[in-house]
């Protein structure tokens, strides 16, 4: 924004034209799009052509699930961001305390 | 839960829309076919929203999109009497947008309404059609996870389940905005030094159709306090809109489509841009209506309503965690898309004194966070988490 005011200040504000600057932003965003898209599908191809270690979420599940974290003491920074099926446990937690919370 | 597809047994009603009915809705008596036992399982993301669902599915065990769809949420019932030939293979309902293209031989109706089921025939019969996209055969395993709005209560997601009931065979309802937030991480550069992690911390604002739904992300399963669920989204947005034309272009005629439309043009916050002339045709006459005011009052309306619940998600957070949260609030949802939104809620934080706030919107993308996180937690869902279905 800093960048397009200076443009303006120095040539006029008639000379970078709203309308074409929404076009480029749309068409830069859907090429950003695109490519997101793309590498979110490859990407674990290319691990697995790489032998890379398997993420987190397609290694076998441990036997025992960890407890889940409770709302009321979110966990300091670790190294490990949490598993996918370790944060369902924390859901199913909630909604079973719910659950028998309520009145039958 | 293994049940096949079951047939519909209830008869429509004269105009073609099956009746609501007082009772409630139960499901049908019949035992529903049991699948091959060596039947594939897809696995379904289903963004459930009141305008517009999101799909994405794939086989289990595989990293394959084979299915990538965003189908307005409107199942159309063909009116009686229409001439054969006109709704193509005579098909007695349409979903999403061949149901609004066929919108004059059609009843239209939403399943949904503020986020929730509001017509479970109609949200039985568009689960059935999307249960027919990913899996045409009709022997697979379709495991399916759902979102639901932020604080969707215990009737609502019950009524969800209902409807997928012999439809879809393993279940599992997710806060939305949580989904966006998994779907909006790059799970390739989870762990690295210098990713903000949006599964760690993060706030997301997701604004709909029906709801604005916000929520603390911070490494754990957002609790109910971590979470609001906010009843005035695009659709209140369009009524605002209406309601404002009708009182300066009386009798203009124009559709709530119309206006939605207009709306997804030209929407934007913060102060008032005049002029803002657009043309549109009432009565096959082209008319050049000025908008600006009636746009901007109706989309900062909206920022009023949300930044309440912002600032005291906010205030939730604790101060080892608040100064990056800050600076990874992120707006996704079809209000992304308004014009400056992020700008005026980043703006409106720092004159509240709030540390270098950065509010961002979620891209063109937008419309596939929730259906993407939702696919990745099927993917990552263990066994025994998907028995969380009806008793």
């Amino acid at each position: 924004m800093d960048a397009l005011k200076a443009v303006r200040e120095r040539y006029g504000p008639a000379c970078v034209n709203d309308e074409d600057l929404d076009q480029i932003f749309q068409r830069e965003a859907a090429r950003v799009t695109d490519a997101r898209i793309l590498a979110e599908l490859l990407a674990p191809r290319l691990l697995a052509a790489m032998g890379a270690p398997q993420s987190r979420e397609t290694r076998p599940a441990p036997a025992p699930p960890p407890a889940p974290f409770p709302a009321s003491s979110p966990p300091t920074a670790t190294a490990d961001p949490p598993g996918i099926a370790d944060l369902l446990d924390g859901m199913l937690a909630l909604d079973h305390d719910a659950r028998t919370r309520r009145p039958r | 839960m293994s049940s096949a597809t079951l047939e519909k047994t209830e008869k429509p009603t004269a105009n073609g829309i099956p009746a609501v009915s007082a009772a409630p809705f139960s499901p049908p008596a019949t035992a529903p076919a049991k699948r091959p036992a060596a039947a594939k399982t897809i696995l379904l993301g289903f963004d459930l929203g009141t305008n517009k669902s999101c799909i994405l599915a794939g086989a289990a065990g595989s990293t394959d999109i084979v299915l990538s769809k965003v189908i307005p949420s409107v199942v159309g019932y063909v009116k009686e009497g229409i001439v054969e030939g006109i709704i193509t293979d005579n098909a007695t309902q349409l979903f999403g947008e061949d149901a609004l293209r066929n919108h004059l031989h059609v009843n239209l109706v939403p399943p949904l309404a503020n986020g929730v089921v509001a017509h479970p025939e109609a949200a039985r019969d568009l689960f059935r059609h999307i249960r027919q996209l990913v899996d045409p055969s009709g022997q697979a395993e379709l495991r399916a996870v759902i979102g639901v709005p932020a604080n969707a209560d215990a009737s609502a997601r019950e009524e969800i389940r209902h409807c997928a009931q012999g439809i879809f065979d393993r279940l599992l309802l997710i806060p939305e905005p949580f989904l966006a937030a998994l779907g909006f991480r790059d799970d390739a550069r989870v762990g690295q030094a210098g990713y903000a992690d949006p599964v760690i911390n993060s706030l997301f604002i997701d604004i709909g159709g029906g709801t604005s739904d916000l929520c603390l992300v911070q490494g754990y399963f957002p609790g109910p306090d971590d979470q609001a669920s906010i009843p005035f989204a695009g659709d209140a947005i369009d009524a605002l809109i209406q309601s404002d034309l009708d009182r300066t272009y009386p009798n203009n005629g124009l559709s709530r489509q119309k206006v939605r439309e207009l709306k997804e043009a030209h929407s934007y916050v913060g102060a008032i841009r005049k002029p803002l002339d657009v043309k549109v045709v009432i009565g096959g006459k082209g008319h050049s209506l000025e908008l600006g005011e009636t746009i901007g009052n109706a989309c900062n309306a909206l920022i009023d309503k949300i930044y309440p619940a912002l600032t005291t998600l906010i205030a939730r957070a604790s101060s080892d965690s608040v100064l990056a949260l800050l600076q990874n609030i992120v707006v996704t949802g079809g209000g992304s898309q308004i014009k400056g939104i992020d700008t005026l809620l980043q703006q409106r934080l720092a004159d509240d004194g709030f540390e270098s706030p950065r509010v961002r919107v979620a891209g063109q993308d937008y419309k596939r966070y929730v259906a993407m996180g939702a696919l990745k937690a099927a993917r990552a869902a263990r066994e025994n988490q998907w028995q969380h279905l009806l008793a």
